[in-house]
């Protein structure tokens, strides 16, 4: 404030007559003119736009007023229009106080005319002292590196990567296999259309071809992620491919002199149990490739690289053969380097849960004909490429195929959640086993067939089909069934609750999604958080793609069971979140929390609290914000116990002050006053429209509004209490609903400590109380005050009350 | 509907927790029973039976004659109902009732 004290402007504006009905507003306007600091009030008779401006240009010209205080209602359109307008005559847009009397509430039929008056005054004083300690603020500018990395090449993040292409930014996509296209590299079929996955992955490498801004690491793994968004920094370590890719040409023949074989599918995918299964899929795929190969699943970039641990150390014929001298032997040391990016996109995507694991249930690795999924996936793959691939019936009847459902999932010792894809996998593969075997007999086990949306239709149109069986039990698989070759499998059909015997060729066990091992390690090396199921999480419906930590956003089944189009979608917006930290820019409103180093006694609370992990410390100890990091909910702020932190534009001393004004009640000595926060998402919405539907809300509440029930400090609560007023109410999101994670968690732990302050204050610690209340509970916020309010009275003034 | 209870019932759904209302008819516990294709009922069924409130006919059953307490059923529950314990309830309940 300095040397000249602010000099404030009111102005009133009653649109719809909504005041004037409660209050006699011309007596207000004498009595505001009188608050010290009040230099100019006028009451609007016009309201239109334009003449809000001109009644606020006038005062800014003529009197040199620096604070508006604008009372009445205002649209959020009304609201910019006029901040933007003003700016220009010279108002900074953070020097407006929007004060809402109508969002208050006067009571209905019993409330005096007197109390609604003092009532309003109070408010407006409140109003006035806040304005009094507004600080002109300006948007801040951030450089941001224009690059991204995205973390897995499967389908999500290829087209992740597509997207931002497409955008002029730079990607560099890191993947652990040797080549791109993930888990959808290894499928034959999408459902529904049934079309081959290969072209869906060509399709989405159509851009990435041919362009000069994607850098592609593969057999990389990250191995640190440092700096916050816009400015990270991830070193990767890229294993030795024994080819340079710049030189080879991909011309093969190498591939073709190359002495030794190995079987496909143990280069398809290696670190999996399910797949070290040399008794299934190992005895029904016998394609091979050689020991230098292109990169699997799916052959991009398209140049050679060598399995180094399968070939002899002395076989140099690939060496000589090579036209472009590309391939080096001796490349020992793995590559380190470190990659700049703006924002990290994680799309580690799934491993399917090791069926070994169900070894006592279906027999998984006993016998050679019973598989997984994903390893049916790959035999009907290669039935479709080679003719010579065929599944056989043990005797000369047609071939009987089951399908176990949920084999592992929905199970409380394995996967409890359903991974929602499973059963139109089954399906796609049933029409596709159709396809290529008329006569096959399929029978599905099945608990409840979850074919979503559209899927339904392929569901209907195999259950009409007489070879196809739908046996709603499980059954038991034992080394004893095996009869001939044959599995002799006995199930319960819980529908007629009738002992059902068949005879089964191939056993193919629906197996569900885990997280994968690649994200796992991840979310380690970055402190991401993860869900119950390990899974990375945000918010689950509001913004799905972030990842409670700001820049790393999330996409497709590295947040859960996704299908192949859900990834798709998901990874779209996951991009169009990832282009706010590729600009060459970030702006951050200046409304973020500042720590007040002289006041700090370096207790560490807000570095633990932060549920977006954004307080460093600094050199001398003192926490520090991440600006792009922090989501401003204010969480830092309530938690601190010295109160050292504000944020800029709701700070502690401003909130202090309009507390301080409270001290005169509005009402007489035995009514209770109630101070209530509530959290801008949910209570204020819902009590503000209290008001609106006109319910009775009791005059005896004075509503501010928070970012977060979590930013409410316990000394304020104190300061409220030890002013005289009878009680507060912090109302926030309900358990686990809220948009910045924890902030009503954070307050009820916090009341603990409070209920001990209050007691050495002689004060009852029932006078304090938190709810949760939901956007659309507005009744129940008004039975909640008045049930309050009947309790306060009951426990008499408060012993501090004036 | 748990007014509709007796006592004796009420008592029985105590002493299991009201664990069988967990049970989601999978047939897990069935397609294990070593022993189930003997008898007309299975423990699944004599769970349902339960969840509809009907303690006589699941402690009458003849199925929990063949029961032979394995505790197969148990492990393999998805839900972890104690299927067994239920069984073994059963028998004692049918036998207090009885007397």
């Amino acid at each position: 404030m300095g040397l000249n004290p602010p000099k404030i402007g009111l102005i009133v504006s009653d649109p719809g007559d909504i005041l004037s009905g409660i209050i006699d507003l011309q007596a207000l306007k004498k009595k505001c003119e009188k608050i010290r600091g009040v230099e100019h009030c006028v009451l609007l008779t016009d309201f239109k736009s334009e003449s809000f401006l001109i009644a606020a240009q006038k005062p800014l010209a003529e009197k040199q007023i620096d604070r508006l205080i604008w009372i009445g209602r205002f649209t959020v359109k009304q609201k910019c229009t006029l901040e933007k307008k003003l700016e220009k005559s010279g108002l900074n847009p953070y020097l407006n106080e929007w004060s809402d009397l109508t969002s208050q509430s006067f009571g209905k039929q019993e409330a005096s005319e007197e109390a609604r008056f003092k009532k309003a005054l109070t408010l407006i004083k409140m109003a006035v002292a806040r304005a009094k300690l507004l600080e002109p603020l300006e948007t801040e500018e951030v450089p941001n590196s224009e690059s991204a990395v995205v973390i897995g090449a499967g389908i999500s993040g290829l087209h992740a990567a597509s997207a931002l292409i497409e955008r002029g930014k730079q990607v560099h996509l890191v993947e652990k296999e040797s080549g791109v296209g993930g888990k959808v590299g290894l499928l034959s079929r999408f459902f529904p259309l049934q079309c081959n996955p290969q072209c869906g992955i060509e399709y989405a490498l159509k851009s990435l071809r041919t362009s000069e801004k994607l850098t592609v690491h593969t057999l990389s793994k990250p191995t640190s992620v440092e700096g916050t968004a816009g400015n990270f920094s991830v070193s990767i370590n890229t294993r030795p491919h024994y080819v340079d890719s710049n030189l080879c040409n991909g011309c093969g023949k190498c591939a073709d002199v190359c002495p030794i074989e190995i079987p496909l599918w143990e280069n398809v995918i290696q670190d999996e149990p399910p797949f070290q299964n040399e008794m299934g899929i190992g005895t029904m795929l016998k394609e091979t490739q050689k020991a230098i190969h292109l990169p699997t699943p799916y052959p991009f970039p398209e140049t050679y690289l060598i399995e180094r641990d399968k070939c002899p150390a002395d076989c140099k014929k690939c060496l000589e053969v090579c036209p472009v001298e590309a391939i080096n032997l001796d490349e020992q040391i793995d590559l380190k380097q470190n990659l700049d990016a703006g924002a990290l996109l994680v799309t580690s995507g799934w491993d399917a849960y090791p069926l070994s694991k169900l070894r006592d249930y279906y027999g998984y690795g006993l016998l050679p004909n019973i598989i997984g999924n994903l390893e049916m996936e790959q035999l009907l793959l290669q039935m479709t490429k080679r003719s010579d691939i065929q599944l056989q019936a043990i005797d000369s009847g047609p071939l009987a195929v089951g399908f176990v459902q949920c084999a592992g999932s929905r199970n409380k010792d394995h996967l409890s959640y359903c991974s929602s894809v499973c059963c139109s996998a089954t399906i796609k593969q049933i029409k596709q086993l159709k396809s290529l075997h008329p006569g096959a007999k399929c029978t599905v086990f099945y608990q409840d067939m979850r074919c979503f949306g559209f899927d339904e239709d392929l569901y209907q149109e195999l259950k009409s089909e007489s070879d196809v069986l739908f046996v709603r039990g499980f059954p038991r698989v034992n080394e004893s069934d095996l009869i001939d070759g044959k599995m002799n499998l006995t199930v319960e059909d819980t529908f007629s609750g009738l002992p059902v015997n068949t005879e089964i060729d191939l056993l193919v066990l629906a197996g569900g999604m885990q997280p994968s091992s690649g994200g796992l390690e991840f979310a380690e090396l970055s402190g991401l958080p993860l869900n119950k199921h390990r899974f990375f999480t945000g918010h689950y419906q509001c913004y799905p793609e972030e990842s409670q930590r700001t820049g790393i956003l999330t996409a497709g089944c590295a947040r859960g069971p996704m299908n192949v189009s859900q990834s798709i979608e998901s990874s779209g917006k996951a991009a169009i979140k990832a282009l706010n930290f590729l600009e060459s820019t970030t702006s951050i409103a200046p409304t973020y929390p500042v720590v007040n180093e002289a006041k700090c006694d370096q207790c560490k609370r807000c570095i633990e609290d932060c549920p977006y992990d954004c307080y460093r410390q600094n050199e001398k100890g003192f926490p520090v914000p991440d600006l792009k990091k922090c989501r401003q909910c204010g969480n830092c702020m309530g938690v601190c116990p010295v109160s050292a932190i504000s944020m800029n534009h709701f700070t502690i001393k401003q909130l202090a002050n309009q507390i301080e004004i409270l001290e005169n009640s509005f009402l007489r000595h035995e009514e209770p006053t109630v101070l209530a926060f509530l959290c801008e998402n949910d209570a204020y919405v819902a009590a503000c429209s209290a008001i609106d539907q006109g319910l009775d809300v009791p005059i005896n509440v004075i509503q501010i509004k928070v970012p977060c029930a979590g930013a409410v400090n316990n000394a304020l609560i104190a300061d409220a209490l030890s002013l005289g007023i009878d009680g507060v109410l912090i109302a926030g999101c309900k358990d686990e609903q809220c948009h910045y994670v924890r902030g009503f968690d954070l307050v009820q732990k916090r009341s603990g400590d409070l209920g001990d302050k209050l007691g050495t204050m002689m004060i009852e610690p029932e006078r304090v109380r938190s709810e949760g209340i939901e956007i659309h509970e507005s009744d129940r916020y008004v039975s909640l005050l008045n049930e309050y309010i009947e309790k306060l009275t009951k426990l008499g003034p408060n012993p501090f009350k004036i | 509907m748990k007014e509709a209870l007796s006592k004796s019932a009420l008592e029985f759904n105590e002493q299991v927790n009201n664990s069988f209302y967990k049970c989601i008819q999978c047939g897990y516990c069935s397609s294990f029973c070593a022993v189930f294709f003997y008898s007309e009922d299975t423990p699944r069924k004599i769970i349902r039976y339960l969840q509809c409130n009907d303690i006589d006919k699941a402690s009458q059953s003849p199925f929990l004659r063949l029961c032979k307490q394995c505790l197969t059923c148990s492990q393999v529950c998805p839900q972890g109902v104690d299927v067994a314990k239920i069984m073994r309830r059963l028998v004692r309940h049918n036998f207090i009732s009885c007397r």
